[in-house]
């Protein structure tokens, strides 16, 4: 061979092993193997295991013939040889997903592989180009497969959880050997170059088919391992259901641990969060496997395409191997089943556990697509709801149950902890405060169509702060509790919607407070108050502490009809409060007329009685020096304070309507004896 | 920015409002997310009318709450200090802000943008539900309060001053919060002027009789 050409083999020889791994390493092949360990391999392959093998072949070959040792000897030598580094580093701790043992063989065998051409290309110098070409590509092909095979098998040997799986070393060592046999011999028969090239090829691409089905075998044993740490495949009676239940977290931490264990401790918050995503993708194509409308299979697809995007996303983080890895051994039917997303859900509180109890439970009362689309629309008048989207109301709405009451009849009792909401459909709720030593109930508020009672207790299940009863024929729709808080816990989206809500509700009440308090102040020194809503409460308010023919008191009839919030309807609204204050003022503005009309009728009454007294002082003396006083000085007509007219009812109580004027008469004075 | 470890911002976060008796896992985590701010005396920290998309956390130093009165004229609402948190309505209801703030001593402070809250959220949902129930509470709390004066209200209105003065002592024991109390001492000094005025302006108890001088 022309020197150039020489070069151009040497270069090969040594581009194949550098370029093949390069390729590996693109695209994410190596997964979890070092590259360290894989340069160790490649080394022992082309130093410790060719340097071991060429005196161990020769000395075979002395013991039998060139060509038993050629073909038959020499590959069994030479693969156990290639092997050694494998098993070393498979039980090392570095040692983690079994796919790297293929690894570890495909970089021993190159290695190997470089030695032997080299060897070949120093001692057949006068080769011709292409057969030599051929020959390089072919051998590291053949290496490299043999290896591989060998070194997956003893990975599956490794990492595998059976009794017999030391069979797995045979099954690996048998095909290996075969095939570098038949390599051997078709070298010494085949000297066409391109047929040559094509063998190698062939021996490749077999091998690579090998490998990846036992890829696939080694990962359907791990996917049964899973499923039974996971607790798949158990039974679903309710006694086994409920023992599973308890340890669903658990169960979870575990799989995350192994997982850890295979692919290294800092990819398990990623996993954990493919996990969440393959429950959630899990749970929502159950949703659409259900009856719902238009819009809200529009949107549970969405989030199934967001999801999916997050997952492949994820996979930078993960690696390839990982990703293929957990997608195997959680395909699409386990991830549609309820118990796996029940363990999941168990372990993290983004996974959807509303939909999945909605897809479980046979809920009574189920809506239809249409009536949970209208149902979604009224939820979305209330408050409470205003800012979560229609489609997700709409989902909501599934866990809505319907229910009827007849005239009279209590919903729900004062002072007992409540967790639903109510919404009114048809009739009315009559709400009452209830005084138990009295025995009575007093009507606070009706709640009508459209609008809602409890929506706070719907938040924090506290006490009913009013007896509910149905007012007419009553229908209402029910929230629960539980199942509001399943539905927000995986929606944030939700969450910040109530959370919105519940921060404009403190700060409304927040105000109403400091709107007190300046008005407390005001009437404390003595002024008078103005409240926005400029009504005349004085006027308004007339008999309003006085409930009308329906039991409603005045104030919150005002309440009522002024106020469109959809309130707790025991709450006074800053109308309420506002009521308070003017008529409080109000009072103050009475009692300090009265008080100046005293001061000016004590003014008066002074002045008169000095009038009087000098009157009657005159005519006294006068009278001394005639007559004998009288014992019978009958008094002064009595002081009486004046009092204006009532302009309001709850005043009459400290006023007198008489008027000092009336009772005395400057032209006619009481009865004089002086006369 | 003055050295505090992260334990203490947990525990200064930890008493407000709302974020009480949240997890401190969860609060460790929402305060590496929380960015640093230092403000000079002086300076204008937000100004009434700005959006509200922030949270902030005093860590040192003192602020200033400030309006302007119908006639125009400045008027100070309050002053805040370490450990106060506010600004937390506003980050959930996404309003302008009320009022005007301005640091009079160098401040320091923590601030949780709205952005910063929605992508925390969704791996921290304990610190969502955590922040309902703790807004929920203050709403009842505050709404038990204000049905307690509209019932005092009544029956200051009806003439019953004792009971309603009687009743307020009761209430006043009650309450630990700062706002509740301002507003039941105001009431309670609203209740005295009503009861003397209405004492002055009632009927003496029998006839005042002048004597008649001799």
């Amino acid at each position: 061979m022309a020197t150039t050409s020489l070069i151009l083999a040497y270069l090969l020889v040594v581009a194949i092993p550098i370029g093949s791994i390069y390729v590996i390493n693109l695209n994410d092949l190596f997964g979890t193997a070092a590259f360290s360990t894989i340069l160790v391999c490649a080394l022992w392959g082309a130093i410790g295991a060719f340097g071991s093998a060429y005196p161990i072949n020769t000395a075979v070959m002395q013991h039998t013939d060139y060509l038993t040792t050629r073909s038959f000897l020499g590959p069994i030598v030479e693969e156990i040889l290639k092997a050694l580094i494998i098993y070393f580093f498979i039980w090392q701790p570095s040692f983690r997903y079994f796919v790297d043992g293929s690894v570890y063989g495909f970089a021993t065998g190159v290695g190997f592989a470089v030695t032997e051409n080299v060897f070949y290309l120093t001692t057949n110098p006068s080769a011709g180009l292409a057969l030599a070409l051929s020959r390089v590509v072919s051998t590291s092909l053949m290496h490299a497969t043999t290896s591989a095979i060998i070194g997956i098998s003893l990975g599956h040997f490794r990492r595998s959880h059976s009794q017999t799986r030391a069979v797995w070393v045979l099954i690996g060592f048998v095909p290996a050997i075969i095939i570098h046999m038949i390599f051997n011999n078709a070298l010494i028969y085949i000297t066409n170059p391109t047929l040559l090239l094509l063998f190698g090829v062939a021996i490749g691409i077999g091998g690579a088919v090998y490998i990846s089905f036992r890829i696939n075998q080694g990962i359907a044993d791990e996917k049964e391992h899973f499923n039974q740490t996971l607790g798949l495949d158990l039974g679903v009676t309710a006694a086994e259901v409920q023992a599973i239940q308890g340890l669903g977290g658990e169960r979870v931490e575990k799989v995350l641990e192994q997982l850890g264990q295979q692919f290294g401790e800092d990819k398990i918050p990623y996993m954990r969060r493919v996990l969440v995503l393959q429950a959630n993708i899990g749970i929502l194509q159950n949703n659409l496997s259900g009856q719902a409308s238009d819009r809200l299979r529009e949107a549970w697809q969405k989030e199934i395409t967001e999801k999916r995007a997050e997952m492949d996303n994820l996979r930078k983080n993960i690696g390839l191997q990982g990703m293929i890895f957990m997608r195997n051994i959680f395909p699409k039917e386990t991830i549609e089943q309820p118990s796996f997303q029940d363990r999941i859900s168990s372990a993290d509180q983004s996974v959807h556990k509303f939909d999945l109890f909605m897809n479980t439970s046979q809920a009574v009362g189920t809506l239809s697509p249409e009536e949970l689309a209208a149902t979604a629309d009224i939820l979305k008048q209330i408050q409470i709801f205003a800012d979560v989207d229609l489609s997700d109301l709409e989902n909501l709405s599934r866990a809505i149950q319907t229910r009827h009451f007849e005239d009279g009849e209590l919903i729900f009792d004062q002072g007992v902890a409540g967790d639903e909401m109510f919404l009114v459909k048809a009739g009315a709720i009559a709400l009452s405060s209830v005084n138990r030593e009295r025995g009575t109930e007093k009507l606070l508020n009706t709640v009508y169509p459209g609008n809602i009672v409890g929506e706070l207790a719907l938040l924090d299940g506290d006490k009913r702060s009013a007896r509910a009863r149905a007012l007419g024929s009553l229908d209402v729709l029910i929230l629960r509790r539980d199942n509001l808080n399943w539905f927000i816990q995986s929606r944030p989206q939700v969450m910040l919607a109530l959370l919105k809500f519940l921060a404009a509700r403190a700060r409304h009440v927040s105000d109403i407070v400091d709107m007190s308090i300046r008005w407390a102040g005001d009437i404390a020194r003595g002024q008078m108050v103005e409240t926005p809503t400029g009504l005349t409460f004085a006027a308004a308010n007339a008999g309003a502490g006085q409930p009308n023919s329906l039991g409603e008191t005045g104030s919150f009839r005002i309440a009522r009809a002024v106020s469109k919030e959809a309130v707790d309807s025991t709450q006074p609204t800053s109308v309420v409060m506002q009521g308070l204050f003017s008529n409080l003022s109000s009072q103050l503005e009475q009692t300090e007329h009265m008080r100046r009309d005293r001061l000016e009728a004590d003014r008066e009454s002074q002045k008169l009685s000095t009038k009087i007294s000098g009157m009657f002082s005159k005519s006294k003396m006068a009278s001394l020096a005639a007559e004998k006083p009288s014992d019978a000085n009958p008094p002064a007509a009595p002081h009486e304070p004046p009092a204006k007219p009532a302009e309001q009812p709850a005043a009459d109580k400290a006023m007198r309507s008489t008027s000092l004027f009336s009772r005395i008469k400057l032209d006619d004075p009481k009865p004089d004896d002086s006369k | 920015m003055i050295e505090t470890s992260n334990d203490t911002l947990v525990a200064l976060l930890a008493q407000s409002t709302l974020f009480k008796n949240v997890a401190t896992s969860d609060l460790s985590a929402l305060v590496s997310t929380m960015q640093p701010e230092s403000f000079a005396a002086g300076q204008l920290v937000f100004r009434k009318g700005d959006p509200g998309d922030k949270l902030y956390l005093i860590v040192s130093g003192k602020l200033r709450i400030y309006a302007s009165d119908p006639m125009g004229d400045e008027i100070t609402l309050a002053f805040f200090e370490r450990a106060r948190v506010f600004g937390d309505f506003a980050l959930l209801d996404e309003q302008p802000r009320s009022a005007s703030a301005e640091a009079v001593e160098p401040l320091d402070v923590l601030a949780l943008t709205r952005a910063e809250l929605v992508a925390f959220l969704p791996a921290h949902p304990a610190i969502g539900q955590a922040m309902l129930r703790n807004l929920v509470e203050r709403v009842r709390y505050i709404t038990v309060y204000l049905n307690h004066i509209n019932d005092f209200g009544q029956r200051l209105l009806e003439g019953d001053y004792e009971r309603a003065l009687a009743e307020f002592t009761a209430a006043q024991s009650d309450s630990t919060d700062g706002q509740i109390n301002a507003l039941i001492v105001a009431f309670g000094q609203m209740v005295h002027t009503l009861r003397s005025r209405g004492t002055q302006a009632k009927p003496a108890d029998s006839p005042h009789s002048p004597t008649p001088s001799p």
